[in-house]
């Protein structure tokens, strides 16, 4: 019998059209299902629904059951002990400042006896080996710890159904790994039956009973991963959300003859077990293209020497940085940022990639050293949290706020009630815009204004306040605001962060488009593939240090594990191949 | 590091009952011993960066009361004679004196009770009563970092934005307080907006549905028992003696005290054993783990 039971199930928020239509999903004990899709197809309200206390307010239609129960009527304690729901982000799902008091909040809350309460704690802390940590605040956790936190203070509740909502997206690749491999075992042991939603589903797809892809609020695909791979394929927003190996998979596919009832590979081991299936196939094909493949490796050292010419826009020189001296999280950095160049900032959580991006963008004062830039320099600032830079009632009046403002419009900011809608900075940036295209110009401004929204595909939410925007929305408001201040370098703290393939490529189309009209962009990231793609030049941060700078090509494929899921898998064939393009380019697919 | 030996609840009564008599006290005998006793206890838990800080704040502030109280209270039958005809009393003096003296001993002993009790035991001492005003200040104490983390990001964007849009330095005083005040505008609505998702997680984790209950948990032990026997027999003692007379001095109008009165009486040493018991657990715990 299906432990949750979507019948007919729809939901619609006030004064919206459906954000979910027509659901009929079972889940049975001991499944693990996964929903993907494009943000704002549903996928975390139709989670949330499941969950009383947090169902979403708006009109439903239909039912769900819960363990034959309609899920409305479930029991409160019921409800909150054996449903756990996992949020996004690790950091605001904290209540307390301490581990313990953490993990125990939940089972204080049920009214458990201090006995019995010791004794789950004691067990889930010993099974997550946080039991050296129990003390600790939870500031001083890693990003990957601090999600296991919050899972633990779930499962000592003994839930029967886990719910999470994108649970690594905020974590570095490595941190996401562990966290993934623990939901494997909660889900292969203890028969802990698993709804998640996730972008970056590689390494989540090889071990998943269901997928289910949302569209629009409709089921499209709905079956075990590997029939819905052959049926997503054939879509062309939906391949996108393959995991690269089963991509590599079908490109070959069209191309080359491969024996019968070859199995869709899902991991890398697979993955690699097929192309052994085509080996004689691939080992003719490098050969033939060894030519062309030479000519790619000039044309690419030709553009390396190039870059060596271009000018240098700016340089930190030996810079350290620690936020106590116990802890110095830059240790004598030598950085140099080329004109019209796409930069990318990798490492662990904590490495301080973050800290060299506030330095290099004048936000932070290193303590030691010295960042060197040209005077007329302008910089553009996206923060890891988009939230930071609104301050408007809509996302027009956002980026309004830095249009050229006229005698008539400043007077009415100095009144008492314009005080927090209009506010000085925007009038300081009109005086400096104002220099900078004297008012004949107004117009050039405002048609690089339309111009910038019609790029970033904004227009639709002008009318919207900033908050109510999903996630991806924000982070491309905020990088619209700030490439109207003209910069001539724009720093990014983790765009990617939370984004779906489909706006990923969006927002990286953009920002090549941007990079082209002459654009330097620098940028921080947890995301390997995003990295490999799109930039140019790619620096690790480890123990303090730059510790290797250099092409993303050069980078990754001297890895083995910090690398891409296709450079993984064609390691044997292809060692220089990082990207689906390259492989693609490589193997003439 | 801590070692707790006794019951919070126990910790918070003989602390408070210190407290209340080192204001009730005024005889410097009575005093001086005090003082060595919690300077031992302090000494002996461990805590020589607090009691700096105590003694940085401690002397500027009793030089203050020492020369002010003389200067302003001008009661007392024994005048010394400054300049000329203007005199302070010898008894403002003392009484200056002597109550520096017991606010030192105040301020170490918070010193020595913050060591002593964690703010989680004390919450655990709140929470059987008042189990949401602790659930408050459990998230007041994760709410302040994050609130000045938040602060100081919001200001460095507002900061490099001034820069990189290229304006003049900050021309009015009005301009800068409603720059202020659009910077707290947004750390409030960001805070409020993340805190909407702790109140989410609160809730799934079922916040509310039943009465709390507590990780924390302290038996009263045997020792427990002893030390709060030894403290009230004592304690009873101490009241007994300053009812009569014992440990206090008279100061106003006229200063009565002789160095020679013999402090050999069952009051003095019951107030001594009254401040041993602390130093002598923290003391056997210090042999054991040295």
């Amino acid at each position: 019998m299906a432990l949750v039971e979507f019948e007919n199930f729809s939901f619609r928020y006030p004064k919206q059209k459906n954000t979910l239509s027509n659901i009929n999903l079972d889940v049975s004990p001991g499944e693990f299902v996964l929903l993907c899709g494009p943000s704002g197809s549903g996928k975390t309200t139709l989670l949330a629904n499941i969950k009383n206390e947090i169902k979403p307010v708006g009109d439903s239609e239909g039912t769900i059951y819960y363990d034959g129960v309609d899920i409305r009527n479930l029991e409160e304690k019921r409800s909150a002990s054996e449903i756990g729901f996992l949020f996004q982000n690790p950091e605001d799902q904290f209540v307390s400042d301490n581990v313990l008091q953490e993990i125990a909040f939940s089972l204080e809350n049920m009214g458990l006896s201090t006995g019995e309460i010791r004794n789950r704690v004691a067990e889930m802390a010993a099974f997550f080996g946080l039991d050296k940590h129990l003390y600790r605040n939870v500031s001083e956790l890693s990003g990957g710890q601090k999600q296991l936190v919050n899972l633990c203070s779930l499962l000592v509740l003994k839930p029967k159904l886990l719910l999470l909502d994108e649970p690594t997206s905020q974590l570095d690749p490595i941190a996401a790994y562990d966290f993934l491999s623990i939901l494997r075992r909660l889900n292969e042991e203890f028969s802990i039956t698993i709804m998640a939603t996730e972008h970056k589903i590689d390494n989540l797809f090889p071990f998943i009973d269901k997928a289910v892809f949302l569209e629009d609020g409709f089921i499209k695909y709905r079956d075990e991963p590997r029939r819905v791979c052959s049926e997503a394929w054939k879509n062309d927003i939906f391949r996108n959300y393959l995991p690269s190996v089963t991509r590599i998979h079908f490109l070959l596919q069209s191309k080359y003859q491969s024996p019968n009832k070859v199995e869709i590979p899902l991991n890398i081991r697979e993955g690699r077990r097929y192309l052994s299936l085509l080996d004689n196939q691939l080992e003719e094909i490098p050969r033939a293209q060894l030519n062309g493949g030479l000519k790619l490796n000039e044309a690419l050292n030709s553009q390396n020497s190039l870059d060596k010419h271009s000018k240098v826009l700016m340089e930190c020189k030996d810079v350290w940085f620690g936020y106590l001296k116990e802890h110095i999280v830059l240790e004598g950095i030598f950085l140099q940022v080329k004109q019209g160049e796409f930069l990318s900032m990798l490492g662990g959580n904590g490495t301080g990639k973050t800290t060299l991006l506030q330095i290099l963008s004048g936000l932070l004062k290193p303590q030691k050293g010295k960042v060197i830039h040209g005077k007329d320099l302008t910089l553009g600032y996206v923060h890891q949290n988009p939230l930071i830079h609104f301050h408007q009632e809509t996302v027009e009046e956002e980026l309004m706020e830095l249009s050229a403002e006229f005698p008539e419009d400043k007077s009415r900011s100095t009144g008492f009630l314009g005080f927090l809608s209009e506010h000085s900075s925007s009038k300081k940036a009109t005086s400096s815009v104002n220099r900078r295209i004297s008012s004949g110009d107004r117009s050039v401004f405002e048609h690089e204004r339309e111009e910038l929204i019609d790029l970033f595909g904004l227009s639709e939410l002008l009318g919207k306040h900033p908050y109510d925007c999903s996630g991806g929305e924000q982070q491309k408001i905020a990088i619209t605001k700030a490439l109207l201040t003209n910069p001539d370098i724009l720093f990014l703290d983790e765009p990617t962060k939370g984004i779906d393939p489909m706006s990923k490529l969006h927002l990286a189309d953009k920002l090549k488009k941007l990079q082209e009209k002459g654009l330097t962009i620098v940028m921080t990231t947890h995301d390997i593939e995003f990295a490999a793609e799109y930039t140019e030049r790619c620096v690790l941060l480890f123990d303090g240090g730059l510790q290797v700078d250099d092409t993303p090509k050069s980078v990754f494929s001297n890895n083995n594990f910090y690398t891409t899921f296709v450079n993984r898998m064609v390691k044997d064939y292809l060692p220089d191949c990082i990207t689906l393009e390259d492989v693609k380019e490589q193997w003439m697919i | 590091m801590k070692l707790t030996i006794i019951h919070p609840a126990v910790y918070v009564i003989y602390y408070l009952l210190l407290v209340i008599l080192a204001f009730l006290y005024n005889d410097p005998y009575y005093m001086i011993s005090f003082l060595i006793c919690v300077s031992a206890l302090i000494m002996l838990q461990g805590i020589n960066r607090e009691f700096k800080n105590v003694i940085q704040f401690f002397i500027p502030m009793s030089l203050l009361i020492i020369i002010l109280n003389p200067l302003v209270a001008q009661v007392g039958t024994t005048r010394i004679y400054v300049l000329g005809s203007y005199f302070i009393t010898l008894e403002a003096l003392v009484y200056g004196i002597l109550m520096s003296l017991s606010l030192l001993i105040i301020l170490l002993l918070f010193a020595s009770y913050n060591r002593a009790v964690s703010y989680q035991e004390m919450l655990y001492l709140f929470s059987k009563r008042f189990p949401h005003i602790s659930m408050i200040i459990v998230m007041a104490l994760r709410f302040i970092p994050l609130l000045s983390y938040r602060l100081t990001e919001v200001n460095k964007i507002s900061r490099f934005n001034q820069e990189n849009q290229g304006n003049q330095k900050i021309e009015s005083r009005v301009d800068k307080i409603k720059k202020t005040a659009q910077m707290l505008a947004v750390v409030v609505s960001w805070s409020l907006e993340e805190s909407m998702l702790t109140a989410k997680s609160m809730k799934a984790r079922g916040y509310g549905i039943m009465k709390r209950t507590s990780y924390l948990s302290y038996k009263l032990r045997k020792i427990d028992y002893l030390f709060i026997l030894v403290i009230s027999a004592t304690t009873l003692i101490c009241t007994m003696g300053l009812a009569n007379g014992f440990g206090r001095i008279e100061i106003y109008p006229t200063l009565h005290f002789s160095v020679h009165e013999s402090m050999f009486n069952p009051y003095y040493f019951s107030f001594l054993i009254l401040l041993l018991p602390l130093i002598y657990l923290e003391f056997k715990e210090r042999l054991i783990w040295h």
